[in-house]
């Protein structure tokens, strides 16, 4: 312990010094000077260098933020233990396959009864190229990954309360695209070629302005008129000899029939940061992720250990728990890493300081639904052609269908038949399984007349019926951002909180993971410091 | 036995097993697209190429029925044809589903000087390719100089395989 008076400036001191003279941007360079960096690189986890002091680290939860820090930790010498609930690693990270059973807090218990290599992925589904923690892991772990289609444009919109003859009919996505945006680029490219936009586009511009609306739009660069693309797609395809021969092509919808089906609703430039076209997915689930972790760092897990009181004192902390046979135990340790969901630790009885748990009140969790639909025939892929993607619809409870981004051609497939959220989620998720199967059916069977048929088997989740997790992931206010937020990112004593809801990438496994990394890297610091 | 009569056992033998073969289940009509027919061009169309009848099935040929006068304008008087066509389909034991063709006689709306396809079409598809009747006949579809009820602006007559 550098104390105070032993003649050279402790470290705890100097950067004590350095914050008070350039804030914590002063004290995290220094530190990261000294070789005990913050993660503040997302790439990869913090250097844990010289040895743990035999420190040890209980750990609540046995999810991404949990086992990242177990992982982690163990690996730099530190004595881990991981208390979780469940039966298994992954937290979130679920996906139901055959014989997978669980039971929410209506009561309602579902076994899954998938055909042997399907399942539906419950929590996380897809993976952005930039969330390189993420796949630090899936490459550390030998996780194989394949292709999630997140935007396709021969998918379906599929718009009820709209107006006009396009309303209530399923309608392809890229001809909705290709005729909003050709009749825009016509408008545009009119306008200016007019002078009627020579304010609002220099001289120098306005040629290259109209070149770029004549490609955009697909437009005549004669005339400046957008009267369809072969890209908007066919009537009759185009094949071989003089039948079909150069087929039939599709006949563009009017702009005011476009702007009345509302299905532009679903087109943007580009997608948020975190969707772009194609994703990446785990082959065989997402939960082969979390099976990395549990073949990396399952020997340090306590599984069916309900955490039921959290104590600290200056010294070190104790942990209350109830064991797989319903025997209480006690665990202690120098220091714990919290990555239980607040939705659930704010009703655990822990000690901590009152701003803590002010700030762990000011958190809310989203209601949110998934249903997994087992279908004998891939009707999408044959009778529709669509490979992947989303149906996007405006009934709330449903909002889109996702096809799946595996087995092209088999059989039989597993789509999402829901992804649902809010006030609409929580109504749905009320009925019993068999009844949210059967709405998500019926409405499937308006989009495709194939739907019904095909149905064999369904696994419902909904979230905010999860006892351990009260909602798939944290919803921060502007104002709960700005003074519950950082309260939860410092430790309070000798616990420490990590998890998705401690980041911006809420909901992401990322967001987990890299909260993990600075709490570690944190914890790392002061173990050395002290 | 002469070689007369064993010649002729192997023929009566194949010809029994044609006769066999050549009996088969009673089915409604297979309806086919153009070729290449994308899927949202067929599903935005009213109607099928072409309607394929399997042997052994029953044909029913509903004679034509005019849209009343009284109905009011083509897509009303189509209404009025296709509801009184249904009645006579159930009551000979025929779904609307069995309806294999089509054939749709407009007289010109005295109104536009031009048959009203449109509105044709549109009482037409509540009838065949809904969620009700996702079958959609073959059809064919003219104007013709007058019917036989002053008044009338469409007559259609319907042919049902099962």
């Amino acid at each position: 312990m550098g104390e105070l008076g032993d003649g050279g400036m402790s470290r705890r001191v100097f950067f004590e010094r350095l914050a008070s003279v350039g804030g914590l941007g002063l004290a995290i360079a220094g530190m990261e000077a000294l070789g005990f960096g913050f993660a503040s690189a997302m790439a990869e986890p913090p250097k844990l260098t010289g040895g743990s002091k035999q420190t040890k680290v209980v750990i609540l939860g046995a999810g991404h933020a949990g086992m990242t820090s177990a992982y982690e930790l163990e690996k730099a010498g530190y004595q881990v233990t991981v208390l979780e609930p469940r039966d298994i690693v992954g937290g979130r990270c679920q996906a139901a396959r055959k014989g997978v059973k669980q039971t929410d807090l209506l009561g309602n218990t579902q076994v899954c009864d998938f055909d042997e290599g399907l399942y539906i992925n419950l929590g996380p589904w897809r993976i952005p190229y930039w969330h390189r923690s993420t796949l630090h892991y899936t490459k550390l772990f030998n996780v194989p990954l394949e292709s999630f289609v997140n935007d396709n444009d021969a998918s379906y919109v599929f718009m009820e309360k709209a107006k006009g003859p396009l309303a209530g009919k399923p309608v392809r996505k890229g001809q909705i695209a290709a005729d909003v945006r050709g009749y825009t680029a016509e408008i545009v490219a009119k306008a200016a070629s007019k002078g009627n936009l020579d304010a609002a586009i220099s001289a120098e511009d306005k040629e290259k302005f109209i070149a770029y609306l004549v490609t955009e739009g697909r437009l005549s660069s004669k005339d400046l008129r957008y009267t369809g693309t072969d890209g908007r797609g066919f009537d009759v395809l185009p094949g071989a000899g003089t039948d079909p021969g150069p087929g039939k092509p599709s006949t563009p919808f009017s702009l005011h029939d476009v702007l009345d089906s509302g299905a532009w609703q679903v087109l943007s430039s580009v997608a948020e940061y975190d969707q772009q076209r194609t994703m990446l997915q785990p082959v065989g689930g997402m939960d082969q992720i979390a099976m990395g972790f549990g073949r990396a760092a399952g020997h340090l897990v306590r599984f069916g250990t309900t955490v039921k009181k959290v104590e600290q004192s200056p010294t070190g902390v104790t942990v209350s728990y109830v064991d797989k046979a319903g025997a209480p135990g006690t665990i202690s340790a120098d220091y714990c890493i919290c990555t239980i969901p607040i939705s659930v630790a704010k009703n655990i009885d822990m000690q901590l300081a009152p701003a803590t748990k002010t700030a762990m009140t000011k958190v809310s969790y989203a209601p949110v639904n998934k249903i997994g639909l087992q279908m004998k025939r891939r009707f999408w892929e044959e009778d529709h052609w669509i490979y992947g993607g989303h149906i996007y619809t405006d009934d709330p409870a449903i909002s889109t269908i996702s096809l799946p981004s595996t087995g092209w051609q088999s059989q039989k497939g597993v789509l999402l038949g829901y992804y649902s959220f809010g006030a609409p989620a929580v109504r749905l998720s009320a009925l019993k399984p068999a009844e949210r199967a059967a709405y998500a059916v019926s409405v499937g069977q308006k989009v495709f007349p194939q739907y019904a048929e095909c149905f064999e088997t369904a696994f419902s989740k909904s979230w905010h019926l999860d006892e351990h997790n009260l909602g798939a992931w944290a919803e921060w206010s502007d104002e709960s951002r700005a003074t519950a937020y950082p309260v939860l990112c410092q430790p309070d004593g000798r616990i420490y909180f990590a998890g998705e809801h401690l980041s911006y990438l809420g909901g992401w496994q990322a967001g987990a993971i890299e909260s993990a990394w600075q709490q570690i890297g944190k914890l790392h610091a002061r173990v050395h410091q002290a | 036995m002469n070689r007369k009569l064993l010649a002729a056992a192997p023929l009566a033998v194949l010809g029994a097993a044609l006769a066999i073969a050549g009996t088969a289940a009673a089915a409604p009509a297979k309806m086919v697209l153009a070729p290449g027919t994308t899927p949202e061009a067929a599903a935005r169309s009213p109607i099928s190429a072409g309607a394929i009848v399997s042997p052994g099935s029953t044909i029913f040929f509903v004679s034509g029925i005019p849209g009343a006068a009284t109905a009011g304008n083509t897509e009303a008087q189509t209404i009025d044809s296709l509801t009184k066509l249904k009645a006579v389909l159930e009551s000979n034991g025929f779904k609307l589903s069995d309806v294999a063709n089509a054939k749709v006689f407009l007289v010109a709306d005295p109104a536009t000087g031009k048959m009203d396809f449109a509105g044709m079409n549109k009482a037409f598809m509540t009838f065949f390719g809904t969620a009700e009747n996702p079958v959609k006949p073959s059809r064919i579809t003219v104007q013709i100089a007058a019917l036989a009820g002053p008044g009338s602006l469409v007559e259609i007559e319907l042919t049902a395989v099962k």
